[in-house]
């Protein structure tokens, strides 16, 4: 028997009682699996803590659900609206594009453009072949004519490619030139390289059309017994401003169109403008044709956008300044945005169901391993009820989703200090293309992800899991000991998102008079940025419990807010980098990349900001002598010695993986105080780029005091407060030795003080020589 | 330096200082050593470097460019009239265009002297020649269909001579008896082909292939013993005679063999045409997916192979009668000496010498055999011991034929030139100067040098106390000498480098190794399971540590 | 941390409370092998614990580093203390001449060497 695995996901992952939530899975070895609703506690399964805890919930779906095999798009293309078969042509026709071929090589036939049907072999399209070759051809059921091209497509460089067939004659002419200028493409004009390649032949018959053959662009219809229609032949690269001519275009009009004329209104079917529909704001997945029929193309799996064309010129760097440089829409042959599998189960939250972590946890075959899967959400309150809210930063957990990095990134290991521990679960997904990417990978052509999703199953975002290149928990398992350390003791809290936060602004908080963060709530848009810093100012009372926070600018459309957009590049460490003239996100048209490198630095909102990571070992916090003024004494109260957090399911210490620092240059309030600072890190923490100009020895956690955590509290405008922990270790302190311990002690002291009503116990005391008011002296 | 002192023998660890109790004060390591001794001791290479280069052996031609090239193809079919490949020159971009396939523009100019041979031939040769032509065409066109049978479709048949020979003699019969006119014989002969050879097919896929040659060869011998016996066959007068014939008894002796050369040169061309179609096509490419080996897996992907080769052999079969039926109208008749052994074995020397599985092996093996055995016939009878030889020498020495003498001498040459390679070459080592030529990206070329350098200095740091230390605190602050083994580990390239695999059933770990290609599992490479992660790290970095001294 | 309370830079307090960390451990690593390995060569690479110390020494505030000054190219340098302020030129700190930047830079080596030893 097959071995068994179950995998899932939702559709939604912030969900209120009384509300629908779906649940879609994939089956292998097995056709039922056991399912049981479940509130999830803990995750870490580390000895040091209380292990992996959950309580099953009555639900109506508990019980036997039907499983099966399900399959999954995956790459993106457009394809055309064409209902009316318009372009399913009989006579004469000439194909064109601008193209900028990733990976040409790659061994598998591309399509570029066509009305093709794979498994039939009837229709036509223009493509590349096997080798990189450019190619057109014509099918007719039986057989199926080629005309390739006489040189190999280089990657990485821009051409405009076209072909056309005379239906009287039968001549396929094929027309390629390269389009190189001295910024779009990989190599400039000194390279002594020869692009051009006109070839013609007189094909044997004419192209037969089936009625049902969508034209696509970067994929061609296929066909299997098992999945039916489903999209093959996908391209990796770009594609700039298609068309399509009822006639033969001469090598005189193409040469016009290639030197950035608009194509001739004789003869047009079709002619995608992919510069139209830009605004201030971005732009979407529809790609206008501009010819006679309106036969727009719609986007599957989100082709990137808003990136640079085949004319750009390297003097606008944005989308918002000149459009018409802007024609590139971009294809992977592994992007994936949406499962899109078929619905297993639908569940309507039952009313009474308390605020917190969920998932639906399901079990088949032996019950672990790959065979216990859990589909995470979170429940909000139908009203809020609570006086604390934990944030649950769902847009790092997506920026993170499905991260390859054991695997893909060599630098990985220098990076950790540690060699991976992989489990089943990792295997898995690195030999299937079906769990697609997160913003940590890159495509198999190399470039990197940009978009990535939750409406697939995301093995990183379940409890129990441990990330395979440092082996701790990481983002959602970790945020999972905050939750358990809120129901140790017992507080009355609620749950929420950054999808929440992302789509109500401030409004979300409000109800609130204390919220904590997750462990490292490091991609923010800036709706969310924007109701962080309206809720701290308003008088609202916020505990950053994590590190490298609000670190780098993403983008989440309202109306589809399962997938978030990410660019990267410039002054940051980047997992891969966005090219030049493309850091600026198609979702809202704004700038990606670091806050810091936008003007809003974390320190501005938290006091704190990002300045080294390491991994492998963390540090204890020494108490500094802020902790022993006495307006803030109420913070350290009942802790005693200098030393805070000697432990951790982290690395055994409270100040470690990533470490956040104060710092007056970038903007933390002046009047912040700083309790408790770590130290004695190792040479494997390293000092983040943003925080020199240059790059030179000695700036290792044993050479150089800025690495180091600095547990810090300011007092904001109308009573409001912010404590930042710095550290992604800290909440991973939390559970040691059943929560009591002086790290639980103190984050117990500051969430006390935050939650009750009324001013701040420092703020009762006024301050009679305040230095805050003296310019800052040296 | 002479005696080292305590404190170059102890490394201080600077986050002592922190009273972590996670860090020890000192600990014994080893004396310094500078990286850069080896770059400053290494002057030369350890292996003479040779001047390199690579022979042009084709002529490259240049490529269009702007100029549109108009190709065209084989009416009706899909392939070109030569199979030509554009490129960039990865040395120099050039624009380069090379002819894949050269044997059309051979077979084209073979083709042309074969029909140019009678106008060229000197008098006093012309007989001798074109009576050797006649036989030639005749047995190539039968040699290709054989080669359908043996080479395509893999039926190790020695009935070939049998088929042509039954169809001749009763196609002769039939003639003679009945007053055929000669352009009834071939088709007559190709039905009888389709006959015998249906008879002969039903065996073919039951028996292996030596008990198969076996059963064809006594076949043959019982035609033979069949016709040599039978008087209305001619045992009399040693064949059968007297069938008509195409060759116009008024015209001169010349006259007459330059038309039966042309009249076999065609049936060459036709059998030619008879092999591209079959081999070439739908029939061929099926049985090349199904190559002895491989049948059940063919079998199971739904390709019926069996029929296939059926098939192919009863469409030679029904060719081989055709061309029997030719044969007696060519000659007006037929010898017994079609039976006889010695034909059966030129005719497998024929095929032998040029290579099975080509069309232009069986037309130039019977092209040398033929003159040899017919052209110096004045040689008496050594020339069957000089195509004895030839043919002795082909089975021992080349692999596939004098065709095959191409791909072996490649082959050959890769081998010497590896071998070559590899007593310079040391392992891990530097490329050598004609590996380089073959690098596609310089920097690698660097990079090896690089990495040599490297792990020479890094051998040099692999002392117990670096071991121990490790062996104390896979992670955290490290001496020196530690440090930079474990940098240099850990920032590998991905493919083969270590990583630990948790496993779910006995709670332990084990060490396996990236595959560093997307979609392929890492591999376990040992089968010790560990009991913590701790001890697990410390099991890669002694893996790591022998990996690095056996380089 | 007597002072702590006026200085408004907690990132000042930090820096002082770990240099003091680091210039205990700093002093362990002082030995003649050390000095000897510096004498032969100033610059180049150096053993983890010389690189140590220069390193803590190339990194002190301007105002209490040193420079050399050359009198005369290749022939005459002196050792100088800068100032770390705009406009303030570097002050000599002694008569000795050296012959050699080289010997120069060994000098400015012991003299932090003195001055590590003696915080």
């Amino acid at each position: 028997m097959a071995q068994v695995k179950l995998f899932g996901y939702s559709d939604r992952i912030s969900v209120k009682p009384g509300e629908v939530i779906q649940f879609y899975v994939n089956a292998d070895g097995t056709e039922t699996a056991e399912a049981q609703l479940v509130r999830l506690i803990h995750g870490d399964q580390h000895p040091a803590g209380p292990g992996h805890v959950e309580q099953e919930i009555e639900c109506p779906v508990n019980g036997r659900w039907r499983v099966e095999k399900q399959y999954t798009q995956v790459g993106s293309f457009l394809e055309a609206a064409d209902t009316e078969r318009r372009l399913a042509l009989e006579g004469s026709f000439t194909l064109f594009a601008f193209v900028h071929p990733l990976w040409p090589q790659v061994g598998m036939r591309q399509c570029l453009l066509g009305r093709w049907d794979n498994d039939k072999n009837c229709g036509f399209g223009l493509g590349i072949k096997q080798n990189g070759l450019l190619e057109f051809w014509v099918g007719r059921g039986d057989e199926v004519d080629y005309l390739e091209a006489e040189v190999p497509l280089k990657a990485n460089m821009w051409y405009f490619v076209a072909a056309s067939l005379d239906a009287k004659t039968g001549r396929a002419t094929l027309y390629q030139e390269g389009v190189v200028n001295r910024y779009n493409s990989v190599l400039g004009k000194v390279a002594p390289l020869d692009l051009s390649s006109h070839v013609s032949e007189v094909f044997r018959f004419r192209p037969k059309h089936l009625a049902d053959t969508p034209f696509l662009m970067a994929g061609s219809r296929d066909w299997h017994e098992k999945r039916g229609h489903f999209v093959s032949q996908l391209y990796c690269g770009k594609i700039d401003r298609p068309g399509l001519f009822d006639r033969v275009l001469g090598r005189d009009e193409l040469d016009l169109i290639r030197s950035g004329h608009r194509p001739p209104a004789k003869g047009m079917l079709a002619y995608w403008d992919t510069t139209h529909g830009y605004t201030d704001q971005g732009i979407g997945d529809t790609v206008t044709d501009v010819g006679p029929f309106n036969l727009h193309a719609k986007g599957y799996n989100r082709p990137v956008r808003a990136q640079t064309g085949w004319n750009w010129s390297g003097r606008n760097d944005c989308f918002r300044l000149a459009p018409d440089e802007y024609g590139g829409v971009e294809f992977h042959s592994d992007a994936l945005i949406d499962c899109n599998w078929k619905q297993t189960k639908a569940l309507k939250l039952p009313d009474n169901l308390r605020s917190g972590a969920y998932a639906m946890r399901l079990r088949a075959g032996p019950g672990t391993g790959l065979g216990e899967e859990y589909i995470p959400f979170f429940v909000r309150p139908k009203v809020p009820t609570g006086r604390i809210a934990f944030l649950v930063p769902t847009a790092s957990y997506l920026a993170y989703a499905n991260e390859h990095l054991s695997f893909d990134a060599p630098i990985v290991q220098g990076m950790t200090g540690m060699t991976p521990i992989l489990t089943d679960i990792d295997v898995e997904m690195y030999k299937n293309p079906e769990f697609g990417h997160g913003c940590y990978d890159s495509w198999a052509d190399g470039q990197g992800v940009c978009y990535s999703s939750y409406r697939r199953p995301v093995i990183n975002m379940r409890p129990k899991y441990r990330i395979s290149s440092m082996d701790i928990t990481w983002q959602y398992p970790a945020d999972l000991s905050v939750i358990a350390w809120l129901e140790h003791h017992n507080y009355d809290y609620d749950v929420l998102t950054d999808e929440d936060l992302d789509l109500e602004g401030v409004a979300a908080l409000e109800p609130y008079r204390c919220v904590i963060s997750g462990t490292h709530p490091e991609y923010y848009s800036e709706r969310m940025m924007d109701a962080t810093e309206d809720y701290i100012e308003g008088g609202g009372r916020y505990i950053y419990l994590g590190a490298n926070g609000y670190y780098c600018n993403v983008a989440i459309r309202r109306e589809e807010p399962w997938v978030l957009e990410c660019r990267k590049f410039g002054d940051t460490w980047k997992a891969w980098e966005a090219r030049p003239g493309e850091h600026y996100m198609a979702t809202t048209g704004q700038k990606g990349g670091p806050w810091k490198c936008l003007g809003r630095p974390p320190q501005k909102i938290m006091g704190v900001g990002f300045v080294s990571e390491g991994f492998g070992r963390s540090e204890p916090f020494y108490r500094m002598p802020d902790s022993y003024d006495s307006s803030l004494s109420w913070i350290t109260e009942g802790i005693e010695g200098e030393i805070i957090g000697d432990f951790g399911l982290a690395y055994d210490g409270a100040a470690g993986v990533e470490l956040d620092r104060y710092d007056l240059t970038l903007g933390t309030p002046p009047n912040a105080k700083v309790i408790a600072s770590s130290g004695g890190h190792t040479d494997n923490y390293i000092t983040h780029v943003q925080v020199q100009l240059h790059q030179h020895p000695g700036i290792t956690g044993s050479y150089d005091y800025r690495v180091r955590a600095d547990m810090t509290y300011f007092a904001a405008p109308n009573d409001g407060a912010v404590f930042s922990c710095s550290s992604i270790a800290f909440g991973q302190a939390l559970p040691v030795n059943g929560f009591e311990n002086n790290v639980s002690r103190l984050l117990a002291n500051v969430v006390n003080a935050f939650a009750k009503p009324g001013p701040l116990p420092d703020a009762a005391r006024p301050e009679v020589t305040s230095p805050e008011t003296a310019p800052a002296a040296s | 330096m002479t005696e080292l002192s305590q404190a170059q023998r102890t490394w201080r660890n600077p986050l002592f200082a922190w009273d972590s109790a996670q860090e020890v004060e000192q600990l014994p390591t080893a004396s310094y050593v500078s990286h850069q001794e080896i770059w400053e001791r290494t002057r030369s290479s350890r292996t003479e470097l040779f001047k390199v280069g690579r022979l042009r052996y084709y002529h490259k031609w240049a490529g269009h460019g702007q100029s549109t090239w108009r190709r065209s193809r084989y009416w009706p079919t899909r392939r070109r009239v030569l199979r030509i490949r554009g490129e960039y020159n990865d040395k120099s971009l050039r624009r380069e265009k090379t002819i894949v396939d050269k044997r059309p523009i051979w077979w084209v100019v073979g083709l042309m002297v074969l029909a140019l041979v009678p106008l060229i031939t000197p008098e006093r040769l012309e007989n001798t020649l074109l009576t050797a032509g006649v036989t030639f065409g005749i047995y190539a066109a039968i040699n290709l269909c054989w080669m359908l049978v043996i080479g395509t479709a893999s039926i190790f048949s020695l009935a070939t001579y049998a088929i042509v020979g039954t169809a001749a003699f009763m196609t002769a019969y039939a003639s003679t008896m009945f007053g055929l006119p000669w352009w009834l014989l071939p088709p007559l002969g190709a039905i009888i082909g389709l006959i015998f050879g249906g008879i002969i097919a039903l065996p073919a896929t039951r028996l292996d292939g030596f008990y198969y040659a076996l059963l064809t060869l006594g076949l043959n011998e019982l035609c033979r013993v069949y016709f040599v016996t039978s008087k209305e066959f001619g045992s009399a007068t040693g064949g059968l005679y007297g069938a008509a014939t195409y060759l116009p008894q008024d015209w001169s002796s010349t006259g007459q063999l330059q038309l039966a050369y042309y009249a076999c040169f065609t049936l060459m061309l036709l059998a030619l045409l008879l092999y591209r179609f079959i081999n070439g096509r739908q029939l061929g490419r099926i049985l090349r997916i199904a190559p002895e080996k491989r049948e059940a897996f063919a079998e199971a992907t739904g390709v019926d192979f069996r029929q296939a080769r059926v098939r192919v052999f009863l469409i030679s079969s029904v060719g081989l009668g055709f061309i029997g039926g030719f044969y007696s109208a060519n000659y007006g008749g037929v010898a017994f000496s079609i039976f006889s052994f010695d034909t059966v074995l030129l005719g497998l020397a024929m095929l032998v010498i040029g290579g099975i599985g080509r069309a232009e092996g069986a037309v130039v093996g019977t092209l040398i055999v033929v003159f040899f055995d017919k052209v110096l016939i004045t040689l008496g009878p050594i020339r069957l011991i000089i195509i004895g030889l030839i043919m002795l020498f082909v089975v021992l020495y080349l692999r596939n034929g004098l065709f095959g003498i191409k791909q072996q001498f490649r082959t050959w040459r890769d081998k010497k030139k590896s071998e070559r390679r590899s007593t310079r070459a040391e392992k891990g080592g530097e490329m050598l100067p004609e590996e380089a030529t073959e690098a596609r990206n310089p920097d690698d070329v660097y990079r090896r040098r690089y990495d040599k350098m490297q792990r020479e200095f890094l051998k040099k740091l692999v002392t117990p106390e670096v071991i121990n230390e490790h062996r104390r605190a896979p992670q955290g602050q490290h001496s020196e000498s530690l440090e930079r083994l474990l940098i240099y580990f850990r920032n590998q390239p991905q493919p083969d480098k270590y990583a630990i695999s948790a496993l779910q059933s006995t709670n332990g770990y084990r060490i396996v190794a990236l595959s560093g290609h997307r979609g392929v599992a890492p591999r376990v490479v040992e089968d010790k399971i560990y009991r913590s992660p701790v001890e697990a790290y410390h099991g890669v970095f002694l893996r790591r540590v022998q990996d690095l001294l056996e380089s | 941390m007597p002072n702590a309370t006026k200085i408004q830079d907690r990132d000042e307090l930090f820096k002082q409370m770990f240099e003091a960390k680091q210039r205990d451990f700093l002093r362990t690593l002082v030995t003649t092998e050390v000095a000897e390995e510096h004498r032969i060569a100033p610059c180049g690479q150096h053993s983890e614990p010389l690189d140590r110390l220069l390193l803590y020494f190339n990194r002190r505030p301007l105002s209490e580093r040193y420079a050399i000054m050359t009198i005369e190219p290749f022939k005459a340098y002196r050792v100088v203390a800068l100032s770390g302020q705009r406009g303030v030129p570097p002050k000599d700190v002694d008569n000795e001449i050296y012959p050699s930047h080289i010997e120069a830079q060994h000098a400015i080596f012991l003299r932090n060497v003195q001055e590590l030893l003696e915080s």
